[in-house]
């Protein structure tokens, strides 16, 4: 019998092809892994605290339900991120009603969804940078926040999006420049204005 | 868990990378730095226990599979499985009609043992052929293709199934009535059927 103990050595690609052969306990150890950067991801996508909860759920169930279709040759976080992206176009689409494509949705900015807690906000600074997010087009905030908060890299990156590689440098450099922007006048002499 | 100021090095870090110019990157390091999303263990717990009663209402035989599709020992048997399973496909009517092509092909020789051997082969070869064809592409007449489309097996593995299935029939059946030839006639001839077949 596997213990737990000895599956927190595994990678997670032996860990989903594990779940593919039917073995439970791989879960556990994919959901300690992986659900709260999933849940910080798409929290901050969202800005929807309970969706985000819905979709980080619905993204490990798909994981579970696909694991029969994942190519280990894949690495697993942009797989995994790629259904939690699409998860969240389609709540997208479905909640504004709008049938538009990706690169539509990507350039897309939402309208703040009003009264709902998104996060721990840690003073001013935090909210800043919550607002500053939340003015980004959706292509442009998921480039960020899959870099900085999920920690992937360029290139992972660009396989969860489906995207190319210069794409999401070109991205990552604009998000930056307003992220920068939208909180410099905050900060003009060292003083919150 | 990172410290509030490991954080931050962590954004200073990786902005430093990924920017060209040095401008502004601590301040928005600092900014993200303080955006945390908090995740309490219990709702870890609750997620993990909500996929195990989702992979519990796997159905048995998927999980079976799915634990057991890797082994050798289960290929091979699921193999066996899958050409027992289409060999009920092919229906009494080509087990019986081919008998009946390849009875009549021996009692043609045993006949008339002046009739030239590969004559009484293509008159009696392409039916065999046709027969064959006819139970492998059975599913399409029978209207059950998006079945069979929507079967575990892929639909190649279908086909080359039933294609075990028929040719291996035909050379049993051959190999019989060679074998009944060979006890009936001279053996010249049963070397010159086997040979041809």
């Amino acid at each position: 019998m596997t213990t737990l103990e000895d599956l927190s050595d595994l990678s997670d690609a032996e860990l989903v092809i594990r779940l593919a052969q039917g073995q439970t306990p791989p879960l556990d150890t994919l959901v300690q892994r992986h659900y709260a950067p999933l849940l910080g991801y798409l929290t901050r996508v969202l800005a929807d605290r309970p969706t985000a909860e819905d979709l980080a759920q619905e993204t490990l169930l798909q994981v579970l339900r696909r694991s029969t279709t994942y190519r280990p040759d894949r690495s697993f976080k942009p797989w995994l991120y790629a259904i939690a992206t699409n998860l969240a176009r389609d709540f997208y689409r479905l909640a504004e009603n709008r049938n538009v494509t990706d690169q539509e949705l990507d350039e897309w900015v939402p309208e703040p969804r009003a009264g709902l807690e998104t996060a721990r906000i840690e003073g001013d600074d935090a909210e800043h940078i919550r607002r500053a997010l939340n003015q980004l087009s959706l292509g442009l905030r998921s480039v960020i926040i899959l870099r900085y908060y999920a920690d992937l890299t360029v290139p992972e990156i660009a396989a969860a999006l489906e995207l190319p590689p210069d794409t999401v440098k070109s991205r990552l450099h604009t998000a930056s420049r307003r992220l920068e922007a939208a909180l410099r006048p905050l900060t003009v002499g060292g003083v919150p204005c | 868990m990172l410290t509030p100021e490991s954080r931050r090095e962590r954004f200073v870090r990786l902005l430093t990378e990924d920017l060209d110019e040095g401008e502004g990157v601590d301040r928005l390091a600092g900014a993200l730095a303080t955006w945390k999303v908090e995740v309490r263990s219990d709702e870890v717990e609750r997620v993990a226990d909500r996929l195990r009663e989702e992979a519990g209402t796997l159905s048995p035989i998927v999980r079976s599979l799915r634990r057991d599709r890797d082994r050798p020992s289960t290929i091979l048997a699921a193999w066996l499985a899958l050409v027992a399973s289409q060999m009920r496909f092919a229906g009494p009517a080509f087990w019986l009609a081919s008998l009946g092509l390849s009875a009549l092909g021996a009692m043609i020789l045993i006949q008339a043992p002046t009739v030239p051997l590969t004559i009484a082969l293509w008159l009696l070869a392409p039916l065999l052929a046709l027969l064959g064809v006819q139970a492998l592409f059975r599913g399409s007449r029978a209207r059950v293709v998006e079945l069979e489309l929507a079967c575990p097996p892929s639909p190649t593995r279908l086909a080359v199934a039933r294609l075990f299935v028929v040719l291996g029939y035909d050379m049993l059946m051959l190999k019989g009535v060679s074998l009944a030839l060979a006890w009936l006639g001279p053996a010249a001839s049963v070397d010159r059927l086997v040979g041809h077949y």
